[in-house]
């Protein structure tokens, strides 16, 4: 796969949208948002009406819808929309860094890495629940962020690690990291039963929201280091000469992008598993709103992924009752077909 | 008319047939005074022939066809294990037989090594249709192979237990099996006739992704075999009949054992056992709240005699808690 331009230089489009234009489409972004999270906590599997909440509040509600709003809505509500913004927040600077409209997240051996981790940790020490893959997860994420920078830094002759030498060695680890995932699976069923909840990220299994506050920081630092680069995004995305004659270092910017990346689909899959297609679809039809300039396109990809998760979520609650479907599974069903929507209507737009 | 050539190469060709004829005369059991005696019978899978003396067995799932070759006393050799990685903690119900046979664990369950299988050289396979079928050459030019089912395919185990039994001329053993389950049945029946007619009893599977009830589960067959009255959630898997059981979500738990008096809970790990314990929903379950609930896993999903003797022990204690 060649780097591409993942977009026009912010510039073109970018001018023609206000300010205020932006910020109305944030506003919109939120408020879809919040009618998503309404949607989380108002529809499930056990049918509970809108009252419920508004008794929750008042302190009357029943034991069992206490236990569905707090212990189990709540929580997955807020997995949902953290794991979304943090993947689509990821995608997009992935996209930029790499000059590529199909990176995602899952191309820098970040997702391949978090995969190993998690089947290992299954295989060899018996872990068999959500809380026991989390730090796995996440330092598996981190291992293979690393293996692949320092393949691409040892691959790059300017020591800046360039977008088709990141690729390629992502590319490469992603593939041994996979084998190795394909291997254990192969040699052990029961690994592969375990696995195969993680790996279609389910929200199913979140337990109260005290579970998500050892990622959270990570998942913060992340955000925030993510939309700390907009401006060298933009540059970047011009290509390497262009942002280097822009005064960006290109070596500590794709280290800081790599990290953020991490930090932000480490947190992702260590509490809701493997998602995939939103760091894809997302930042994709996110541009075309917001343009290619990142000082808007990053938070509104952390609001849309946000919602699109918490949706796809609500929509896996009730498509199969009273069984449900996990997330990952609704989202590749929807997902894949939106996505080459896009691809067809960005074909005919140029 | 033949040319020379031809002539010459059939003339090479010649001694084929006694050489073919030599070889096979060193395989097992082929020369009129080696051969080995066997029984013919008919299986799902045609005609077996089975060794009217048989030395070795190894089975290949691990549940009702290792269950039914211990209960008949068979010779077992080799069986399928479970690995740390399947994270069971509870004693396995045929844990004190397998110990007593000596037998020795072969590969990892759901992992059949036929070339493991092959070193020990049985007399006899046992094995799961479904396992059987994908690898039945390879397994017959081993040994003959028995296949048994299971209830979803819409064989008891007592008839499992039958035709294995007639294939191995140890039919006399599974009389005494099935009289014993049946007069141990009648004795449950009878310590706790007013339980059983008055409560409400449900097994249902436990784990983070919600929870499962299956008529087909041997816990559930042994419960309609005892009579017990179903909760609504195992009366509509009775109803159901699709195989596949029925799952519910995690919200819905309180909503659909509600009117359960007394859970038979399958959660294969301790992790899942804890997360039952701090699952609010299951914590509110009346049968919850008055502590007539029995756990146990996936290994008495199925089998044979002696896992429904001991599906029979855990149905007892959990009648006894009410």
């Amino acid at each position: 796969m060649s780097p591409a331009p993942v977009a026009p230089a912010p510039t073109s489009v970018a001018r023609t949208r206000t300010r205020s234009r932006q910020a109305s489409y944030l506003l919109a972004s939120f408020l879809l948002l919040g009618t998503s999270l309404a949607l989380g906590m108002l529809v499930g599997s056990r049918g509970l009406t809108p009252w419920s909440v508004l008794e929750l509040l008042r302190g009357s509600a029943t034991a069992e819808t206490r236990a569905i709003l707090v212990e189990l809505r709540l929580p997955r509500t807020v997995v949902a929309a953290l794991a979304g913004g943090s993947l689509a927040v990821a995608g997009a600077v992935m996209q930029a860094h790499l000059r590529n409209p199909l990176a995602d997240p899952g191309l820098l051996g970040v997702s391949a890495g978090a995969a190993v981790a998690v089947v290992l940790a299954i295989a060899l020490l018996g872990v068999s629940t959500p809380d026991g893959y989390r730090w796995f997860a996440f330092a598996g994420a981190a291992a293979g962020a690393v293996l692949v920078t320092a393949f691409g830094l040892l691959g790059s002759s300017r020591r800046d690690s360039s977008p088709a030498t990141l690729v390629l060695a992502g590319s490469a680890v992603t593939a041994f990291l996979s084998a190795v995932t394909g291997l254990v699976l192969l040699l052990d069923a029961a690994t592969l039963d375990a696995f195969r909840f993680w790996t279609v990220g389910s929200l199913g299994a979140v337990r109260g929201i005290d579970q998500l506050a050892p990622v959270l920081p990570f998942l913060v630092a992340g955000l925030l280091l993510a939309l700390a680069q907009s401006g060298t995004l933009d540059a970047l995305v011009l290509g390497d000469d262009v942002a280097r004659g822009l005064g960006r270092r290109l070596g500590p910017a794709r280290l800081s992008g790599l990290a953020a990346v991490t930090l932000l689909v480490g947190s992702a899959v260590s509490i809701a598993g493997s998602i995939g297609f939103v760091g894809l679809v997302v930042p994709h039809a996110v541009r075309r709103l917001t343009g290619p300039g990142h000082t808007w396109l990053l938070p509104q990809c952390a609001v849309l992924g946000a919602a699109l998760v918490v949706v796809a979520d609500v929509a896996g609650r009730v498509l199969v009752h009273p069984d449900e479907l996990p997330v990952g599974i609704v989202l590749g069903v929807v997902g894949a077909p939106l996505f080459l929507a896009i691809l067809v209507r960005t074909a005919r737009g140029r | 008319m033949i040319s020379p050539q031809a002539a010459r190469r059939l003339a090479t060709l010649a001694p084929l047939p006694l050489l073919v004829a030599l070889l096979a005369a060193c395989g097992p059991g082929s020369t009129d005074d080696g051969a080995v005696e066997t029984r013919a019978v008919d299986t799902v899978i045609g005609q077996v022939d089975v060794p009217l003396e048989i030395d070795s067995v190894v089975v290949l799932e691990g549940r009702r066809d290792l269950d039914i070759a211990l209960a008949l006393d068979l010779p077992l050799v080799g069986y399928p294990y479970e690995g740390p990685d399947s994270g069971l903690d509870l004693p396995g119900p045929l844990a004190d037989e397998l110990a007593a046979s000596g037998a020795e664990e072969l590969f990892l369950a759901d992992e059949v090594d036929v070339e493991a299988i092959a070193e020990v050289a049985p007399s006899l396979i046992i094995g799961r249709l479904e396992d059987v079928e994908p690898i039945r050459e390879e397994l017959e030019a081993i040994a003959p192979v028995l296949p048994v089912s299971t209830f979803d395919d819409g064989v008891t185990w007592q008839q499992d237990l039958t035709t294995i039994a007639e294939a191995t001329g140890t039919s006399e053993r599974a009389e005494e099996l099935l009289a014993e389950y049946d007069a141990r049945l009648a004795e449950v029946r009878e310590t706790h006739a007013s339980r059983i007619a008055d409560t409400s009893v449900v097994a249902l599977g436990y784990d983070l992704a919600g929870t499962e009830v299956e008529a087909g589960r041997l816990q559930s067959l042994v419960l309609a075999d005892l009579g017990a009255v179903p909760a609504a959630a195992l009366r509509e898997a009775y109803d159901e009949d699709a195989g596949e059981g029925l799952g519910f979500s995690p919200e819905q738990t309180l909503q659909t054992y509600q009117d359960a008096e007394a859970l038979l809970v399958l959660a294969d790990t301790e992790d899942e056992w804890a997360a039952a314990q701090e699952d609010p929903l299951f914590a509110q379950l009346p049968a919850v709240r008055a502590g007539a609930v029995v756990r146990s896993d996936k290994m008495t999903h199925e089998g044979g005699p002696l896992t429904a003797l001991h599906v029979l022990d855990l149905v007892e204690q959990m009648y006894g808690l009410v």
